[in-house]
Formats: C-alpha cells, structure tokens, sequence
C-alpha cells in the first residue's frame, strides 16, 4: 500500500501523511523516554524529574491530539479501505505508544530508587539485557510502521519471545536472591518491577507490530499466534 | 484483472449476466461482465462517471433494447430464465423486474392512482384488493401516515422525498421480485436520503436490490455485495464488509480512496 498514487484530494492526502508523521514523532518522544529510563537502571545515572515530566506530558498531549485528529478525518473525510485502515491503526497504535511511555516513566523512578542500593550484577545485567531488547523492539515497530514493511514487523514479534523467556530468567534469579538475603526484598521487589515493566513494553510493541500488519495486508492477527500470522 | 470472490448457489441466484458485452453504435460500454446478483440481497454497482453502471442496470430489464444503435451479447437471465428467451416477454421481465430512476417521477394523476398504475395494468386496478395493494405498498415507504387521507390529491404536490417513495411504491405494488435502482436518492436532500436508504435496508430480504450509485458512503452503508465497475468492465465484486475494507484489486482501491488510477 505504500506504492500507491497519491490522492484526487490533496486535502486528504496531507492530513493523512500529517497524522503519520505525528505518529513518527510520538513514537520518537517516547523511546527518548526508554532511553533515558534504561541510561538510569543500568548506568545508575538518575535523568532530572522535570526531563521525565516534560516528555511524559508531550507524550500525553499527542496521544490525545492525534486521536482527535483521526476523529476529524473520520467525521469529515470518510476514509475507506487502506486510508481507513490507517486511521484505525493510528488509534490503536497511540494507545499502546503512550502506555510505553507510562512503563518507562516507571522504571526511570525505579531507577532513581535503585541508584545507591546494593549491587546485583547478575540481575543488573539480565535487566540490560531486556532493556537493550525492547528498546530495539520499539525502534523497529515504528521503523515497521514508517516503511509498511510487515517482515520487520513480523520479526520483532518473534523477538517478544525472547524478551518472555529472559523476563522469567531474571524473575527466577530475583525470586532466588529474597530467599537467600531477604533483607535485599524491597531493592530486589524494585528489579522486579523494572523487569515486569520491559516485559509489558515488549508486549506493546508486539501489539505495535500487529497493527502494522493489519494495516499492511488487511487481516487481524492478534490472538492468532505466530505461525499463522508468519502465514498472512 | 477482475475478482469476483463472491459464490452463491444457482437458487440463490436472482440475476446474473454472463460474458455481457454491450455496445451503442461503435462504443463498447460494458465489457464482458458476468455477475451473479444474490436474492434478497441489496446489491451496489459502484464507478465513476460513464463506467457502464447505468447501462448494465438497464440490461437487466432490457431497457436498452429501444436505444438506436444498441448490440449486445453474451447472456442475461431472471431466475435461471433467459430474459431475451421466448420464455419470458418483457412486459412480465418488466413485472418482476421494477426500476426506480434518479428523479422522481410520478405521473401527473393522483397519489393513490400512481401507485395502482401497474396494478390497472395488471387487471387489478379497482376493487378492494386494489386499494388494499395500496394501502400496502404505501405503508411499506412509510407514506401511509403521511398521505394515506390526501390519496385523490396530485402527486407533484409531494415533495421530492415523499415523490421518490411514492414511485418506490408503485414499484413495489406490483410485488416485483427485483428492484433496479439508479441513482434513486441523489436528488434527495440528506435526511430524505438516510429514510429512503432504511426503506431499502426494510425492503431487502423480500425483494432482490440492485443499486448503481455514485456515492461510496451510501454503497458501504446499505449494499450487502458491491461490484466495482470501470470502463464497463467488472474490476470486483465481493461483499461490501471486505470490499470497503479490503479491496483486493488496486484499481478498486483507488477509486474508493479517491487515489489517481
């Protein structure tokens, strides 16, 4: 659908790419967010409240202004088959973005707790890991999205699988080390919810992906699993 | 390219063109178009200007028989019945197959009197199956409660809404099987179109609806199935929930996206 002509209303056409091209920046404003929530836990570098604030706000402001936007172009333009299908994949897609803008709020103030507390290398690293995952994850779900390329968005559904399984690793490990030193469960519980937290944005942008495919080839492929979305 | 993903079984089928080719002198306007048209079914023929919508409709009661010039080949049949076959005249094609034009037009007789025309023709004209016809057919526009006491007025007293159903009315009279509509609410202001389009929605189920239009919204809005014609030829047909949503062929995209083909 990106090979095709441009449109008789040149109205249309703009308000379309406008709404794409908020989407982009949306997109960019929140993984500056996982950037900075990620510099924090695994640098211990604590990024300023207000830094957090301001772009947990932008975030906010453009996933309300970007609905209303879709609900004008709904109202006034009646999009039909893959412009309609855009303007629903945008709905569903801010939704998601300003959720993982939500989850990196999260952990950069986990972060900020865990800054002097006692090391644990290994959960350290297991939670670099999947932050170094989800934020690649989130790149190429809005690289997906900017090329209507339903392979990449289909690659990074895969890779979700990955970011489970080492989630319910570093849980294991975390799980192990209150048991051992359970003086250490509130540091180890703010890990936890660090790592539940990467978790949930690998979900988002597997939802992401699925809207991208939707989008692209037409078919629904949430809750129908990996093969046969691969078979779309 | 054409797709036409729709399949019905032959008794599900109400009408349907095979191989239809149609030319008016030396043009070709329809090219080759087989379409099966389900039963009960609201059936929307979308395209733009001069795609052969108008005259594919027509060929459906063979109003293009009388047009100077007019060729046509490949078949039509009503009911697995040839429509140009000694089997059925066209009076009784007629009958079974009513049309409803782009402007209303009652004959300039009485309210009551332009809806049991096609029942005088019938033999029926007078009595109280007649009027109870009328009655009928009245009520099923939703004219009843408006007119049902004025029935000896003239009907160009109306206005336009109330004329187009009253011609709907004396279309449906006669029971017909198959309604071809032509552009039936595009002189109508848009309330009138929304109450002419639920009439439609009401009517489908009992009687077969074709409906060419230009107006996309309105196609999505009340067809079941939708073919897209271009340049007389059959781009898509398919039912209206994936073809507004999921057109498989390009050229269909672009027409309902407003894209340059």
């Amino acid at each position: 659908m990106n090979r095709l002509s441009p449109h008789i209303s040149r109205h249309l056409g703009s308000e379309l790419d406008e709404v794409r091209q908020n989407v982009l920046a949306m997109g960019g404003l929140v993984e500056e967010q996982l950037v900075a929530a990620l510099r924090g836990l695994v640098n211990g570098s604590v990024s300023s409240a207000s830094e957090v604030s301001n772009r947990e706000a932008l975030i906010n402001a453009a996933d309300v202004d970007i609905d209303a936007q879709c609900a004008q172009i709904i109202a006034r333009r009646q999009p039909a088959a893959s412009d309609l299908r855009l303007v629903l994949t945008i709905m569903k897609m801010v939704g998601d973005m300003e959720r993982i803008g939500d989850e990196a709020k999260r952990i950069g103030r986990l972060a900020d707790k865990l800054v002097d507390s006692e090391g644990a290398d290994d959960t350290s690293v297991a939670l670099a890991g999947l932050g170094e995952n989800v934020r690649d994850m989130l790149r190429s779900s809005l690289d997906a999205f900017a090329r209507l390329d339903p392979e990449e968005a289909l690659v990074v559904m895969r890779r979700d699988r990955a970011v489970d399984a080492t989630y319910r690793e570093t849980l294991a490990t975390i799980t192990a080390r209150m048991q051992e030193l359970p003086e250490r469960i509130p540091t180890e519980l703010d890990r936890l919810w660090a790592a539940r937290s990467l978790e949930r944005i690998g979900d988002h942008c597997k939802n992401l992906c699925e809207y991208v495919i939707y989008l692209v080839n037409g078919k629904d492929v949430r809750h129908t699993g990996l093969g046969k979305t691969a078979a779309v | 390219m054409t797709t036409n993903t729709a399949r019905f079984d032959a008794s599900d089928i109400a009408l349907q063109s095979t191989a239809l080719s149609l030319w008016f002198g030396a043009r070709q306007v329809i090219d080759d178009v087989s379409l099966s048209i389900p039963k009960g079914q609201v059936t929307a023929i979308i395209g733009a200007s001069g795609s052969g919508k108008s005259s594919l409709l027509c060929c459906f009661n063979r109003l293009n028989d009388d047009i100077d010039g007019h060729r046509m080949q490949g078949r039509i049949t009503l009911d697995g019945i040839d429509v140009h076959g000694n089997d059925l005249p066209v009076h009784e094609l007629r009958r079974r197959v009513g049309m409803v034009f782009q402007r209303p037009n009652p004959f300039p007789m009485s309210i009551g009197d332009n809806v049991a025309f096609g029942l005088r023709l019938l033999g029926i004209g007078k009595g109280s199956e007649c009027d109870g016809r009328v009655e009928a057919a009245l009520k099923s526009v939703g004219l009843w409660a408006e007119v049902g006491d004025q029935l000896a007025a003239p009907a160009m007293r109306l206005s336009l809404g109330q004329q187009q159903r009253l011609v709907l009315a004396r279309a449906i009279a006669v029971e017909p099987e198959v309604l071809l509509m032509d552009e039936p609410s595009s002189a109508l202001d848009p309330l009138s179109t929304l109450r002419f389009e639920e009439l439609v929605h009401g009517l489908a189920g009992q009687i077969t609806i074709v409906l060419v239009t230009h107006n996309i919204q309105q196609a999505a809005r009340v067809s079941d199935y939708t073919a897209y014609l271009q340049s007389g030829r059959l781009v898509e047909f398919d039912r209206s929930d994936d073809l507004f949503n999921q057109p498989t062929e390009r050229l269909t995209e672009d027409y309902l996206t407003g894209r340059y083909a």
